[in-house]
């Protein structure tokens, strides 16, 4: 299939899905799978990506009369993508789901201290970068799914305030007052993993 | 105080680097599949592709609009009287210097 898909534009395919192909979007999928595996890899735990690509992908489709050709398709696409991450987060939330990390909070205080500690430069490794990932996740999951959002886009991913307004449906100014907000929120998390029972760091 | 916000915000460089240095995520082709197979059910979208369909959603888009011009040269008509446009723009077009409505 990959060879065909090469000679084909997307508003090619596009066009030949809308027209009834269903089996074109395949080309797409093809074309895109990666980059929209990467974009929900970042967002949502490994157990529940290809739940949510698929989500993403079933919603492009359904929605894809609506695109008539606005922007690029790739751009189109992250939308969705970051959209259907942002629900799933909306989701977890209601349901009050469990904490993603699998590390207890002591464990985790001691990885938080250790990669506070300026002085501690030699653990720049895989393995620092994975607990990194998991102390990550773990004050994410005590965010709201909007902060969140926003938090990823403009910290995390340094996206402009106009592109991440643009991928959330959310007018500028609140971009750029949530983000602001978020970033306290999860400072406030990350302090009360470093300071000791005590008051002291 | 200043050592702990030190702290801080050694902490979050280093947890905002680890978000930007995520491995590579291997897709199959079963997942591909699944999304295809679910698709196929949901059916072709078949929509803007059917020009006559695409041609009735615009035209029902008007037509308020269409309806409420009628209404207004219906009742611009009515309280004018009918004028035959096209005979007299024949008369003026025959003998334009004589020509009096």
């Amino acid at each position: 299939m990959g060879g065909r898909a090469s000679n084909l534009s997307d508003e090619d395919i596009i066009h030949r899905v809308i027209a009834g192909d269903v089996n074109a979007f395949e080309f797409l999928l093809e074309r895109y799978q990666a980059r929209v595996f990467r974009i929900i890899g970042r967002r949502v735990p490994w157990m529940d990506l290809e739940e949510v690509a698929h989500d993403a992908f079933v919603r492009a489709y359904i929605s894809l009369s609506t695109y008539e050709r606005r922007g690029d398709f790739e751009s189109w696409l992250t939308k969705i993508a970051v959209r259907a991450c942002y629900d799933y987060w909306r989701e977890r939330y209601k349901r009050r789901e469990q904490p993603v990390s699998s590390l207890s909070e002591d464990q985790l205080k001691r990885l938080a201290r250790a990669a506070a500690d300026q002085s501690m430069r030699s653990d720049a490794g895989r393995a620092a970068s994975l607990e990194a990932r998991e102390l990550l996740a773990w004050a994410m999951d005590r965010l709201s799914p909007e902060d969140r959002a926003v938090l990823e886009l403009v910290y995390l991913e340094e996206r402009p305030v106009k592109e991440a307004a643009e991928l959330l449906g959310w007018s500028s100014v609140n971009v750029k007052v949530r983000a602001y907000r978020s970033r306290k929120k999860l400072r406030a998390i990350l302090e009360s993993l470093i300071v000791e029972e005590g008051g002291t760091s | 105080m200043r050592k702990r916000a030190r702290m801080i915000d050694e902490l979050e460089k280093r947890l905002f680097s680890a978000y930007g240095a995520q491995e590579g995520v291997p897709q199959g082709d079963r997942w591909r599949e699944s999304v295809m197979g679910e698709l196929r059910r949901l059916g072709p979208l078949a929509i803007e592709g059917n020009g006559e369909a695409a041609f009735g959603r615009l035209a029902w888009r008007f037509s308020a609009a269409a309806v409420f011009v009628a209404l207004i040269l219906l009742v611009y008509m009515l309280s004018n009287g009918f004028v035959d446009y096209q005979d007299l723009a024949m008369q003026y077009l025959a003998n334009p210097i004589d020509f009096i409505i």
